[in-house]
């Protein structure tokens, strides 16, 4: 890039880092990895670049769109990592033979996302792990206990942990019959639980999805014939790849799933009563859903436990509208957030994260990442 | 400035009702000038060269589709976007899908075919002019396993012909691919799409009080 001086300009959103602050990122970087390895996490190392097929199978969620995506020499489609998630797992899967493993593995360096109209930094180093093989209580307190001494490391003070979990809250949502579809609306939807139009936006997504029966007759199922007479002439245009009998099985297995608008409005306030507990009401069970499942016992357990790490300045909350990347997340999910809110690292569980990426595993999968460029800028160098 | 289709007339009305009065001597010109700015040249163009033209510096200010800039400059650091709209040219990118599908009518229903597709070791196609700007789009809701077929006119004959399953274009009424029986998908806008005025970043400093002149009028 040229100005009329004929400069170079660095990339915006593109910092440098003077002295101070290498020497700061670089001390707590160190610190983590230490403590880590300690811990019985093998320090990796995998290439910034890889198939862009890695990410977007991974993604199905926000940080997909804003990846540094572009054709090679060989012509290939490849990708600047915009997090070590998946280039880890494809790494521990490419270099281990055996499929029941443990395997615990830690990283540090720059990820990339590109994001245009925000004046955040587009590269961002992170220090964190990934924990394969253990599903349960004890790996997702572990991995919590871990990311706190990395945090307690890295010298924040009075940082706060939002902790939610996608599981429970889909559980409970399935638990009152409601189906997948309605469940995954709501899911994808909870980030802007606290805007005000939530519930219309809700609904008029629930609407154009065909997730609502629009009449309130009990819902009798439509045969293959029926659908077939019903649409005869849009069934007999081109489709293209698609067969008639696969439109036709989808689309009776979308009119079986629909829900009246009273229904929708029910989860709608069973939705409202989950989000708006408290950690207390949570903890003492005493709210009108009796949330009496292993997963919620098990939930209430790890709370506790993390609120015995923590002191009173270092604050734990609950919050069940925490979805972060929300595709791949099922289980734990939390966000650590600086005394000003700033968003300082998180992470959760993931146990369908490798099989999404073409790996038969299903013995469960978690990680965490801490961002040394925000770290470093909330501490002050 | 455009040089031809509802762009360019609503291009040279816009500017009129600014106070620039755009001067040609004949329709057929493709150059022209301004009225009181002897230092400034008008180029007409196809509205889809303008940004690429602006962006590398072969003009300094340009009246586009924001749907082309964004396309092919977004995130540039030779041009930018002065006012991303003109109040005119609206349109919308929208991705349509055969009418036959009648199980498909929202962008999570996409999804799900497209796993469909993978299952069955193939790849769901979507043709469209708009490569960058789709991709960005599409994986912002999470469709991802799709390929796109780049093709520069008559979308709308794709999946006839059978080179995509689906398509992503510009539309202003909807008429052309209702009557290809193509169905645009309920959440299937990816992008509102009006006129822009554009400017390079790099504007010789002895055009700066003209260019200052146009933009204060273009932003009154």
């Amino acid at each position: 890039m040229n100005n009329s001086d004929n400069k170079v300009l660095r990339l915006n959103n593109f910092e440098d880092f003077g002295p101070s602050r290498l020497r700061l990122l670089k001390h707590i970087e160190n610190n983590c990895l230490e403590y880590l390895i300690n811990s019985g996490y093998s320090n990796v190392d995998p290439p910034i670049l890889e198939s862009a097929d890695l990410f977007l199978k991974k993604s199905l969620g926000s940080t997909s769109s804003s990846t540094y995506t572009f054709t090679d020499l060989e012509n290939q489609l490849v990708s600047m990592r915009p997090d070590f998630t998946a280039s880890v797992i494809r790494l521990i899967f490419d270099n281990l033979k055996k499929k029941n493993f443990m395997s615990k593995v830690c990283y540090s360096g720059p990820v990339f996302r590109y994001e245009p109209v925000t004046s955040k930094s587009m590269q961002i180093y992170q220090v964190g792990a990934e924990f394969l093989g253990q599903k349960g209580n004890k790996s997702d307190l572990e991995l919590l206990s871990n990311s706190i001494k990395c945090l307690d490391l890295s010298g924040v003070k009075n940082y706060k942990i939002d902790l939610g979990n996608v599981g429970i809250v889909r559980e409970l949502i399935l638990k009152k019959g409601f189906g997948n579809s309605i469940a995954e609306l709501v899911l994808n939807n909870l980030g802007n639980f606290n805007d005000k139009d939530w519930e219309k936006n809700l609904i008029f997504k629930a609407k154009q999805l065909n997730l609502i029966r629009l009449n309130n007759k009990e819902n009798s199922s439509l045969s293959y014939e029926d659908i077939l007479k019903d649409y005869e002439d849009r069934l007999s245009l081109n489709l293209g790849m698609r067969t008639q009998k696969d439109i036709i099985n989808r689309f009776a297995g979308k009119v079986a799933s629909q829900i009246t608008m009273e229904e929708i409005k029910e989860c709608i306030d069973l939705v409202k009563n989950i989000m708006n507990m408290t950690i207390e009401e949570f903890l003492d069970n005493k709210n009108s859903i009796k949330l009496d499942s292993k997963s919620c016992q098990e939930f209430r357990i790890l709370l506790k436990n993390v609120q015995n790490i923590l002191d009173e300045k270092r604050s734990l909350s609950l919050n069940f509208t925490l979805t972060r990347n929300l595709a791949y997340y099922n289980g734990i999910v939390f966000d650590v957030k600086s005394e000003e809110g700033i968003i300082l690292g998180g992470g959760g569980r993931y146990d369908d994260l490798p099989s999404r990426l073409g790996y038969d595993f299903d013995q469960g999968c978690l990680g965490f990442a801490i961002n040394l460029t925000k770290t470093t800028q909330v501490i002050g160098y | 400035m455009p040089s031809s289709g509802s762009l360019a007339e609503g291009a040279i009305s816009f500017m009129s009702k600014k106070g620039i009065i755009i001067e040609k001597e004949s329709d057929r010109k493709l150059v022209g000038k301004i009225k009181d700015f002897p230092d400034i040249e008008i180029f007409f163009q196809r509205s889809g060269d303008i940004p690429l033209s602006v962006d590398r510096g072969m003009g300094h200010f340009g009246i586009t589709g924001l749907d082309r800039y964004l396309e092919n400059c977004e995130g540039s650091q030779n041009s930018y976007v002065v006012k991303d709209n003109l109040k005119f040219g609206d349109s919308k990118l929208v991705v349509a899908v055969p009418d036959g599908w009648i199980d498909v009518t929202s962008i999570s229903d996409l999804v799900e075919v497209c796993y469909e597709f993978k299952q069955n070791n193939n790849n769901l196609r979507l043709a469209t002019k708009y490569p960058n700007l789709v991709r960005r789009k599409l994986e912002e809701f999470g469709v991802t396993n799709v390929v796109l077929v780049t093709a520069s006119g008559g979308l709308e004959a794709a999946p006839m012909i059978g080179y995509a399953d689906i398509i992503a274009d510009i539309t202003v009424t909807g008429t052309t691919m209702k009557e290809n029986n193509l169905r645009p998908l309920l959440d299937g806008v990816l992008f509102d799409s009006q006129a822009a005025f554009i400017s390079s970043n790099f504007i010789p400093s002895k055009f700066k009080k003209s260019s200052y002149e146009i933009i204060k009028k273009i932003n009154l």
